[in-house]
């Protein structure tokens, strides 16, 4: 663990910052605003068009931060699958933000930073599956092309073990969450940021980070708010728990953070590698709702708002309103650093959610400092860390119960409980459950293909 | 006490979040830990693990604390009154709750009944119980969930009630009530082709001069006023009415006269059938 | 040269229908239905018991009167016709035949042999018009499919070969959707079969405002915004537009100038309404969260908690018996190729809806509403006369592998948990818990983009240039039952006015009556003298004046 104890995890601070272009550092001291805004429907039909929808989302977002005085903020596109499906569509599309973002940066003095992340396109059922495809080399051939033409930092968010995964959410069966995330998930992590962090090191680029998006937050959404009854917040808040192990891959492979914002698991993977992270929740609400909307900033390095649609509001278009509600958020945080009362902050920010659901219990950051610990307990191991961190978030919670803290409905209990007998239940050794996966999964997932896996 | 601590213990949740969803359904607690049921369950052992195991329907757990209370010289009256009849209290309590649902009523069921059966060899004979029923599904019919629901209900609330089965002849009823002389007699029948026996069956007991106090039809396709068109017949309405049924012609010598005008009463609750 | 003819004659619950065929051309010619069975009750154990009561000779003419009056508003010369062939299930074929019916009525030895009932076999015949009184040319052949074994009858036989599904490769689900619906699980060619006793609720009865599909009942309901839009049978049984109305209250929000008044709601309608229900939170099983615990449709129609309690419990029949009838064969229900949905019922019945409710498993991928088989089968049979031997053959291969679900301990332990949710609020996740403590396999999530193929736009897809024909049928049972006082209490308690008594003599209109399930009558009389068993078809059948209407389509 990097972090010694808990009580160090704050915003702003990471244990090794991070610096790119134009004069802008992560976890350094201050928190950096983020925006992200999707091109509209009906723009990916051309090149022009996307381009032109990026050039106008970089100037109003540079713009409308220069209006209110930020002195600093994080563009970031998250492509389109026509953007990475033609990698000279994305790496024009990153040279005319990488422009205008420049131009800003020249005049005012503003520090700012251009993410891109290509999409995964990549389909595990088609032939050749997950590796070696056309799909997957139009990812690598867009990582290039945006790392060229001037992103400050490189990530993406990949799917690899979804089949698996998404078969278990939504059957509760918790080994195939277990087996999707922890297992295949990682596999796919380290096969993909091997290839990133090469790409990164020939540019003037950095390899940025990964979420289980694909995965945990399919959980989240899929588990919806309190009153939803498909799938128990006590199992989406386990898979959360094994998603930290997975998305540790990518820094364990030489991604240097910010992590990417949609990755909840973020403050576990800061606990244990030091990392600056980027995260979402009330400010992201335009995209989803989630049941931790402050608690996820009481750690955070980048505040984002995720996505949404660039259209015309009434205070103005999307980029500008969205990333006045994220500077502004940040500028509280700058704030309390300065005046020395961040850490009071990050508490008050932490006890707002803290009880509100088990999902946000658990990344609590004294929480997530705990399962973080329980993930280095088992080092190298992805299927065992996961294992671990899902056992760990489970305790967490029955605690909370006992204690009186949190109470639970009859569903969530019989469904932790159920799922907490059967991990405990799993084999020690990796390859045995490993084996007994492929055996069970290949026939009941049409989706899954152990190939992409190299299994 | 840290920083984070300091502040959590001045907060008063309800101010920041409300977890509607508990609110609404209530919070989960174990079944031992309600508290009308700690008021039922044992608390001294080994009746205790007994009634546990039947509370949480564990047919293997109840068969060896069973045998090991036996074992241990625990006589087999004590363990079905204070242990097995015990944990079915509990898991009837539950199920009125609305805590516990028809499945755990059946495996509970199961588990207090092969108890009893253990105790019951030891004993050498039937163990002593409130009263005596019949139960029977009409000749020709081969659905029996109903009769089973009946015959389970009964038997958690201390009956012995006798199952005759499905498909069963009206003489095979007639010797039944002839040799148990039961307090109730019910018959269920689902198809309105079956459910004919039934008065040929309170014909047969007149003319043999048998009669028992109350005769309670049942059944998918059975109607009050069919059942009322002959005498001896109450129409039962839901299976778990049975017990309070044979409850009132036990305590209180209703007929069933008195049962069809005071239905509602007798159960507890009301029946739109009888308003 | 006289044209020929072939008629194939479809005898089911709801009606009877029937088709005239130029056996050259093998085209259809005319359609004849009627709206309803011609003996009293309305679902088919009804008529069984019906049957059992009154006597088979009586039933069977009863039965036979109301077909020829079908056949002859069929507009051909009946003398012409050289070959009938019949289906429909094994009570209405027995019924047809003159053959004995009182093995369908019990089950297990005992009564069996004490009435020393022997069980015919249902094999596949071919009768001449005079064994049955058909007013058909005396040298014309009947021809009648075998049934596969006891309750599954020739109408499941022809549900199974209509879908074409026997010499396939892959997993499929057939279910034909009544009061007693007929299921086959076919794993490449292995038939499966089981018999779920859904009910009459699936029908229309045993709800409140219930009735059999035909004109002015509501069929279907929509979502429209908040409201509910009702969708009516006209008097051609074909869906139309009606008001939308708030279902917690009943205000109309919207009314069609041009709809029927509605007299009642089908088994389908209720499915709406349980569907829609469930979706928008008004239904929150067991009950109904409106003011006054119950659903309102336009026209003061209502359903109450008791009406989606015996829905519920139907529904719950049908998905506990695919439930066993997979685990018996060792199949999962998500691993289905495809679900057919047969009968009537499943034809007007929205699929989504279905699915939604749990009628049809929500897994299902591929599904398709066939429409009305057992008329398709006896078409088939004028056309093809050699294919009565094949379907022979077939029955004869399907006989082993039927599941008796009333003996089935599967079936006992999952149909207990539908009734613990449809009638304790025992919620979904739960149930599903259950199904895996038990060892059985658990409901898969729902289908994202289920595929619905109908593969007719009506129920009868041809109807023929003559077009189709209503025909109404009814007949007259009479009795003078020794020590009547004449104090006319049955006929006032009959709900469907059905009784007249003219000269001490008891007349019974058996187009009106409700029969077996009602029973009204023997109840109520004070004397108790009214014995329905005693009713009998008058000496001269009295037809009731009919109009046979001409509807061309």
């Amino acid at each position: 663990m990097i972090y010694k104890n808990p009580d160090e995890l704050i915003f702003g601070h990471a244990k090794f910052p991070v610096s790119e272009r134009w004069d802008i550092q992560f976890g350094a001291g201050y928190v950096v605003p983020e925006v992200k805004v999707a091109p509209q429907e009906g723009s990916e039909v051309s090149k022009e068009k996307m381009v032109a929808e990026c050039r106008n989302i970089a100037q109003s977002a540079c713009q409308r931060a220069v209006s209110i005085g930020l002195p600093s903020f994080m563009l970031e596109q998250e492509h389109v699958f026509q953007q990475t499906n033609n990698p000279e569509w994305g790496g024009e599309c990153t040279r005319i933000q990488a422009e205008i973002l420049e131009r800003y940066y020249d005049e005012y003095g503003i520090s700012v930073a251009l993410r891109q992340t290509p999409a995964d396109i990549r389909v595990e059922e088609r032939a050749p599956g997950l590796r070696g495809s056309d799909y997957d080399n139009k990812i690598e051939e867009s990582m290039e092309a945006c790392a060229a033409n001037g992103a400050s930092d490189l990530c993406i968010e990949t799917m690899g073990g979804k089949s698996a995964s998404d078969y278990g959410i939504s059957r509760g069966d918790i080994k195939a969450v277990l087996f999707g995330i922890g297992v295949l998930g990682s596999i796919d992590m380290e096969y993909m940021w091997k290839r990133i962090v090469k790409i990164c090191q020939k540019y003037d680029c950095r390899p940025g980070g990964d979420t289980d998006c694909a995965q945990a937050n399919t959980a989240m959404f899929m588990a919806g708010g309190l009153l939803d009854k498909d799938i128990a917040h006590t199992t989406a808040a386990l898979a959360r728990a094994m998603s930290a192990g997975r998305s540790l891959v990518a820094v364990e492979c030489g991604a240097i953070g910010p992590l990417k914002d949609c990755g909840y698991e973020n403050p576990i993977v800061k606990a244990i590698s030091g990392v600056p992270i980027a995260t979402e929740g009330k400010n992201a609400v335009c995209a989803h709702s989630d049941l931790m909307g402050n608690l996820i900033a009481a750690t955070t390095d980048v505040w984002s708002n995720e996505s949404v649609y660039h259209r015309q509001e009434m205070g103005g278009t999307t980029p500008e309103v969205w990333l006045q509600a994220t500077g502004y958020e940040a500028a509280l945080m700058n704030t309390a650093i300065e005046t020395g009362t961040s850490e009071t902050l990050r508490d008050i920010y932490t006890l707002t959610d803290k009880y509100r659901d088990p999902q946000g219990l658990i990344l609590a950051y004294d929480n997530a400092y705990r399962i973080g610990e329980a993930i280095v307990n088992y080092g190298n191991d992805p299927y065992l860390r996961a294992r671990a961190a899902a056992l760990e978030a489970g305790k967490i919670i029955n605690e909370a119960v006992d204690a009186g803290k949190l109470y639970l409905t009859r569903f969530e209990r019989d469904s932790l409980d159920n799922a907490l007998k059967i991990l405990e239940e799993l084999p020690l050794d990796a390859d045995q459950f490993t084996d007994e996966c492929l055996r069970t999964y290949t026939r009941k997932v049409p989706e899954f293909d152990p190939k992409s896996y190299e299994l | 006490m840290s920083n984070i601590e300091e502040l959590e213990s001045k907060l008063d949740q309800n101010f920041v979040a409300i977890r509607y969803n508990v609110e609404i359904e209530g919070p989960a607690i174990r079944p031992e830990n309600d508290l009308d049921v700690r008021n039922i369950l044992p608390t001294e052992e080994p009746y205790k693990s007994i009634a546990l195991a039947v509370l949480y329907g564990d047919m293997e757990a109840s068969l060896s604390n069973v045998n090991d209370g036996l074992e241990a010289g625990l006589s087999p009256v004590d363990i079905i009154n204070n242990g097995l009849m015990k944990g079915m209290d509990a898991v009837s309590l539950l199920y009125t709750k609305g805590f516990y649902f028809l499945p755990d009523l059946m495996l509970s069921g199961d588990s207090m009944m092969e108890g009893v059966r253990v105790c019951e060899k030891i004993l050498g004979h039937k163990s002593e119980t409130k009263g005596t029923t019949v139960s029977f599904v009409a000749e020709g019919d081969p659905h029996d969930i109903g009769k089973n629901l009946v015959v389970m209900f009964l038997r958690a609330n201390g009956y012995d009630a006798v199952d005759l089965g499905r498909d069963v002849p009206t003489t095979e009823v007639i010797d039944a009530v002839e040799k148990y002389k039961p307090l109730l007699l019910t018959g269920t029948a689902l198809m309105t082709t079956t459910m004919t026996v039934f008065p040929k069956v309170v014909e047969e007991l007149q003319k043999k001069g048998l009669e028992v106090p109350a005769f309670g039809c049942g059944g998918g396709s059975v109607r009050k006023d069919f059942v009322e068109s002959f005498p001896m017949s109450v129409y039962g309405v839901e299976a778990y009415h049975a017990p309070k049924l044979a409850d009132s012609i036990l305590k209180d010598k209703k007929t069933w006269k008195d049962l069809r005008k005071e239905y509602s009463k007798i159960v507890g609750e009301f029946v739109s059938e009888y308003a | 040269m006289k044209n020929k003819y072939g008629i194939a004659l479809d005898i089911g619950t709801s009606g009877i229908r029937a088709q005239a065929l130029d056996l050259k051309s093998s085209k259809v010619i005319s359609t004849a239905i009627t709206l309803r069975h011609p003996l009293p009750g309305a679902n088919v154990v009804d008529h069984l018991h019906f049957a059992i009561e009154v006597g088979r000779d009586t039933t069977h003419k009863l039965l036979l009167d109301a077909i020829n009056k079908v056949i002859k508003s069929l507009n051909i010369d009946l003398q012409n016709v050289t070959r009938v062939a019949v289906c429909g299930n094994s009570i209405q074929l027995s019924l047809f035949h003159n053959i004995e019916i009182r093995d369908l009525a019990y089950w297990g030895q005992h009564a069996l042999d004490r009435l020393k009932v022997t069980p015919p076999k249902r094999d596949a015949i071919i009768i001449t018009p005079e064994k049955v009184d058909l007013d058909v040319n005396s040298k014309a052949e009947i021809y009648i499919p075998p049934a596969i074994k006891h309750e599954i009858g020739a109408d499941a036989l022809a549900m199974l070969f209509k879908a074409d599904i026997l010499e396939k490769e892959g997993i499929f689900l057939v279910s034909d959707f009544g009061t007693n619906a007929e299921i086959a699980l076919v794993i490449n060619g292995e038939v499966y079969t089981c018999s779920a006793a859904a009910g009459p609720a699936i029908e229309g009865q045993m709800i409140e405002k219930g009735r059999l599909a035909s004109p002015g009942t509501i069929c279907d309901l929509e979502l429209a915004d908040y409201a509910w839009k009702t969708r009516i049978l006209d008097d051609n049984l074909i869906a139309q537009d009606g008001d939308e109305v708030d279902p917690s209250n009943g205000k109309i929000l919207s009314h069609e100038e041009d709809s029927a008044k509605s007299i009642g709601i089908t088994g389908t309608g209720v499915i709406a309404a349980f569907s829609l229900g469930l979706d928008n939170g008004l239904i929150n099983l067991p009950k109904i969260k409106s003011s006054d615990h119950q659903i309102h449709l336009q026209d003061e129609m209502y359903l109450t908690e008791k009406d989606i309690v015996n829905i519920g419990k139907a529904l719950g029949a049908f998905r506990a018996a695919h439930l066993t009838l997979a685990e018996e064969a060792g199949v999962l229900l998500e691993d289905i190729d495809a679900t057919y949905m047969a009968g009537a019922s499943g034809f007007y019945v929205d699929p989504l809806k279905s699915l939604n409710v749990g009628q049809i498993p929500p897994s299902s991928q591929e599904i398709y509403q066939m429409g009305n088989t057992s008329l398709a089968m006896a078409r088939d049979l004028i056309i093809d006369p050699s294919l009565l031997e094949k379907l022979q053959s077939i029955a004869k291969g399907m006989r082993s592998k039927h599941i008796m679900l009333a003996t089935s301990p599967i079936f006992e332990k999952i149909y207990s948990l539908e009734l613990a949710l449809f009638e304790q609020g025992m919620p979904f996740w739960m149930y599903n818990e259950w199904l895996n403590k038990y060892g059985f396999q658990k409901v898969a999530p729902r289908s994202t983009n289920p595929q619905i193929h109908r593969i007719f736009e009506r129920d009868i897809p041809e109807l023929g240039k003559e077009g189709l024909h209503i025909t109404k049928v009814g007949s007259i049972l009479e009795a003078k039952f020794e020590g009547c006082t004449n104090c006319m209490t049955c006929m006032e308690h009959c709900p469907e006015n059905a009784i007249t008594i003219e000269n001490g003599r008891i007349k019974v209109r058996t187009d009106l009556c409700s029969g077996m399930g009602c029973l009204k009558c023997v109840l109520s009389c004070p004397n108790k003298v009214f014995k329905y068993g005693k009713l009998l078809n008058s000496e001269e059948i009295k037809a009731i004046q009919i109009e046979t209407e001409n509807n061309t389509q």
